[in-house]
C-alpha cells in the first residue's frame, strides 16, 4: 500500500519532464549539445576533420582581434545589416501602408508583398544572379548600363543587401498589416476632422501606433541579416576581394574551405555575443523608448 | 471666443450603400447659428450617418450640404472647419493630454505660444488642467471625455458635432456632464449638432430636436412642441418618460357629445379636447388616443384639484399590476380593460399589485393619432 502511494507520488514528479522530454531533446541534440561543442572547439587547434588536438585557450580569439580580415567580415556586416535592416522595414511598411484599405484587386497586391516570405534565399539569389548579370541581366537591359553588378566591389555588397531586404520584407509586411489593421479607424476620422493631412497622420498615428511591432521587426530583422549566408554563398562567395565577407560567410570559409574549425567557432561565439549585446541593448532602450 | 458665423443647411440629403439600402432619405434641415441641435431616435435610424456626412467623413449620395452658403459635398473634412466628439472619445493613445487637445491646432501650425495659450484656457473651462501631461489610458471615463470636448472646442470650429459623446459614461457622470454640456453651449455661443438615442439628453439639452425614424425626419421641433404637438404615434411614444400610453378606440356622436369608446369600461367624453373640432371629422372611425403618464391622477390627487382643473378628468376602474418608487414619484402600472398602462403619481400612493383602483384621466391634454397612418389628428387637418 505505502509502496504504491510512494510511487505514485514519484510517477506525479516525473511527470512534467516527461512530457518536456521530447523538445527538450530535440534542443539538447540541435542547439545547446552544438553551443556547448562551439565553445570547446573555439579553445583548440582542430585536425582536417575537427577533431579537437591542441589546447591553446583564447588563442584563437586572439588571432581574430589581430586579423585584419576578421575587422574586414564585422565592418562589411554592419554596414550589410544597417542596409538589409533599413531597407527591408521600409518595403514592409510602405507596402502594409499601401494594401491599409480595401479596394478591388487589393488580395492580388496583398500577395505579392508577402510573397517574398516564401522564396527560398538560394532560388532569389539565382534569380538575382541573372538579373544582375553584366550583359545579359535585365537590370543593365532597363538601365542602359555596362556594370558588373557582382564583381565590383563597389556594389556587390549593396547587390546582396538589397536581394536579403526584399527576401525579408515580406514577413516584415505581415506584421506591419495586422499592426495596422490594430489602430483604431475612429483615430484616423478625427484626425481628418481635426485638420491633419495624410503625412501628418502617418507621422502622429500610424508610426506611434506601430510602436511595438516595430520594435519586434527591428530586433527580428537585425538577428536574421547577421545570420545571412544563403545569398553571398550563390551571388559572390564572399567576393570580389573580401568585399561581401559576411561573418557568417567567413566562419563557413574558415571550417570548410581552410579546415580551421577552432577559429570558425571562436568566430561563432564573438557573432552570438554580438547579437545577444544587441538585443539586450535594444530591449533596454525599448523600455526606456516606447510608450504606448 | 471670436468665430464665425455658422449656418448649416442639408438638401435632399440621401445616403445609400451599394446593397442598396438607404440609411437617410430625403433630409432637410437648417440649422440656424448657435443651434443647440439633437438628431435623436432608435439606433439604426440614421442620425449618425447624417452628422457623418457633415462632419464629411460619409458622402451624401444624392442631396446637397451647404455650410455658410459654401456647397461641402465634395471638401474634404479638414476643410470643413467644424470639429466632432466620437462616441469611444478618440483619443490619440501615444500622446499625452496636452496634445491630444493641441493637436488640431499643431497640425495647422499655429505658433507654439499661442498653442500653449489656448490650450491652458480650455482646460481651466473644463477643469483638466492638472491632466495635462498624462496619457489617455490613465484617465477615467469622465476624463477623457473632457479631453475629447477640449480638443474639439480649442480650434473654434464653425461648429461642434457630436456622437453620442455621453453614452459610454455611467448614469450619474452623465447627468453632470449633461448639465456642463448645457453651460458650455452658453459660453461658447457655438453651434452644437449632437447625436443621441437617448430622449433624456434630447429633451434637456436641445433648442431643437430632430427626430429620425428609418432614415427620415419625423419631426425636427423644440423639446416642447415635441411633447405637447407630437406629429405622429411614434415621436409621442418617443419623447416622455414613461413612454405616453396608447389607447384604441372609436370615436362616437351620442347625446350631441363627441365619446372615445375603448372597450367596455371606458369611455372618454371628448368635449374639453384642444382638437375636438377635428375629431368631428372621425366619427364612427378608429383613432389610438395617446395620454401621458404623468397626466392620469390618483383619486387623492382629483379630489385636493379646484373644480376648474377637474373638468375633463375621467374617473376609469383599473386594476394596479405593480408600483415602482422612485422617490420623489410613483410609477403606476395597471390594467385598464385590455390595456397595460402606466401612470406617474405622488410618492404617496402605496397601492399593491393586485387592488382595484380609480384613477383619473386627464383627457383635455390627450392626443389623437389616425389609427392607419399614425399621424397626429391635428396635422391631419393641417394636410
Amino acid at each position: 500500500m505505502k509502496i504504491g502511494a510512494e510511487k505514485e507520488k514519484l510517477g506525479k514528479k516525473i511527470e512534467p519532464y516527461l512530457f518536456l522530454m521530447p523538445s527538450l531533446l530535440v534542443f539538447g541534440i540541435f542547439l545547446f549539445y552544438p553551443f556547448a561543442k562551439t565553445i570547446y572547439l573555439s579553445l583548440f587547434k582542430t585536425n582536417k576533420m575537427g577533431q579537437a588536438k591542441i589546447f591553446v585557450g583564447l588563442g584563437n580569439y586572439i588571432e581574430l582581434f589581430t586579423s585584419k580580415s576578421f575587422y574586414n567580415s564585422i565592418g562589411v556586416t554592419v554596414v550589410f545589416v544597417a542596409i538589409v535592416v533599413v531597407l527591408s522595414m521600409a518595403l514592409g511598411l510602405l507596402g502594409a501602408v499601401l494594401c491599409n484599405r480595401s479596394f478591388p484587386g487589393i488580395r492580388i497586391f496583398s500577395t505579392a508583398y508577402a510573397l517574398p516570405m516564401a522564396i527560398a534565399s538560394a532560388s532569389a539569389a539565382l534569380i538575382f544572379k541573372i538579373m544582375l548579370h553584366q550583359s545579359v541581366g535585365i537590370i543593365n537591359k532597363l538601365l542602359h548600363l555596362e556594370i558588373n553588378w557582382i564583381s565590383d566591389p563597389k556594389y556587390a555588397l549593396v547587390c546582396v543587401a538589397v536581394l536579403t531586404a526584399w527576401l525579408n520584407s515580406g514577413i516584415n509586411f505581415l506584421y506591419f498589416s495586422a499592426g495596422l489593421a490594430n489602430i483604431d479607424e475612429t483615430l484616423y476620422e478625427r484626425a481628418s476632422v481635426d485638420g491633419a493631412n495624410g503625412i501628418q497622420k502617418f507621422f502622429r498615428l500610424t508610426l506611434p501606433g506601430l510602436g511595438p511591432i516595430l520594435f519586434y521587426t527591428l530586433v527580428v530583422d537585425v538577428i536574421q541579416a547577421f545570420q545571412s549566408f544563403g545569398q553571398v554563398k550563390i551571388l559572390t562567395q564572399g567576393g570580389p576581394g573580401e568585399s561581401t565577407n559576411l561573418i557568417v560567410y567567413s566562419i563557413y570559409r574558415d571550417a570548410f574551405f581552410n579546415y580551421r574549425f577552432g577559429t570558425a567557432a571562436a568566430e561563432s561565439i564573438i557573432l552570438f555575443l554580438i547579437i545577444m549585446c544587441l538585443t539586450l541593448v535594444m530591449f533596454k532602450i525599448e523600455k526606456k523608448g516606447v510608450k504606448y | 471666443m471670436g468665430r464665425s458665423m455658422a449656418q448649416l443647411e442639408l438638401r435632399n440629403v440621401t445616403k445609400r450603400y451599394e446593397n442598396g439600402f438607404e440609411a437617410v432619405s430625403n433630409f432637410n434641415l437648417d440649422i440656424q447659428d448657435k443651434e443647440f441641435i439633437i438628431f435623436v431616435g432608435p439606433s439604426g435610424c440614421g442620425k449618425s450617418t447624417t452628422l457623418r456626412m457633415i462632419a464629411g467623413l460619409e458622402e451624401a449620395s444624392e442631396g446637397e450640404i451647404w455650410i455658410d452658403d459654401r456647397l461641402v459635398n465634395y471638401v474634404e473634412p479638414k476643410d470643413r472647419d467644424l470639429s466632432m466628439v466620437f462616441q469611444n472619445y478618440a483619443l490619440y493613445p501615444n500622446m499625452t493630454v496636452y496634445d491630444n487637445i493641441a493637436f488640431s491646432l499643431q497640425v495647422r501650425r499655429l505658433p507654439k505660444k499661442e498653442i500653449d495659450n489656448r490650450v491652458r484656457e480650455v482646460a481651466r473651462i473644463l477643469e483638466i488642467e492638472n491632466l495635462l501631461d498624462r496619457r489617455p489610458k490613465d484617465l477615467s471615463g469622465g476624463q477623457k471625455q473632457r479631453v475629447a470636448i477640449g480638443n474639439a472646442i480649442i480650434r473654434r470650429p464653425k461648429a461642434l458635432l457630436m456622437d453620442e459623446p455621453l453614452s459610454n459614461l455611467d448614469a450619474k457622470l452623465r447627468g453632470q456632464m449633461r448639465v456642463e454640456l448645457a453651460k458650455l453651449h452658453e459660453r461658447l455661443d457655438t453651434t452644437f449638432i449632437y447625436v443621441t438615442h437617448d430622449q433624456t439628453e434630447a429633451m434637456t439639452l436641445g433648442t431643437r430636436i430632430v427626430v429620425m425614424k428609418d432614415g427620415r425626419i419625423q419631426q425636427a421641433d423644440t423639446p416642447k412642441m415635441l411633447y405637447e404637438h407630437p406629429v405622429n404615434r411614434f415621436v409621442a411614444g418617443f419623447i416622455g418618460s414613461p413612454a405616453m400610453n396608447f389607447l384604441e378606440g372609436v370615436v362616437c356622436c351620442e347625446e350631441k357629445k363627441l365619446w372615445l369608446r375603448c372597450g367596455a369600461r371606458m369611455d372618454f367624453e371628448l368635449t374639453w379636447c384642444s382638437v375636438y373640432s377635428v375629431l368631428t371629422d372621425y366619427i364612427a372611425k378608429t383613432v389610438t388616443a395617446g395620454i401621458r403618464p404623468e397626466d392620469i391622477y390618483l383619486e387623492e390627487e382629483y379630489r385636493k384639484m379646484g373644480q376648474e382643473e377637474q373638468k375633463g378628468l375621467k374617473a376609469v376602474k383599473v386594476t394596479v399590476t405593480a408600483r415602482e418608487l422612485l422617490g420623489a414619484e410613483n410609477i403606476l402600472y395597471f390594467q385598464a380593460g385590455e390595456n397595460d398602462l402606466i401612470a406617474k403619481v405622488g410618492p404617496e400612493c402605496a397601492y399593491r399589485s393586485g387592488e382595484e383602483i380609480t384613477l383619473y384621466f386627464d383627457t383635455k391634454r390627450m392626443h389623437f393619432f389616425d389609427a392607419g397612418i399614425g399621424m397626429n389628428v391635428e396635422r391631419c387637418e393641417l394636410g
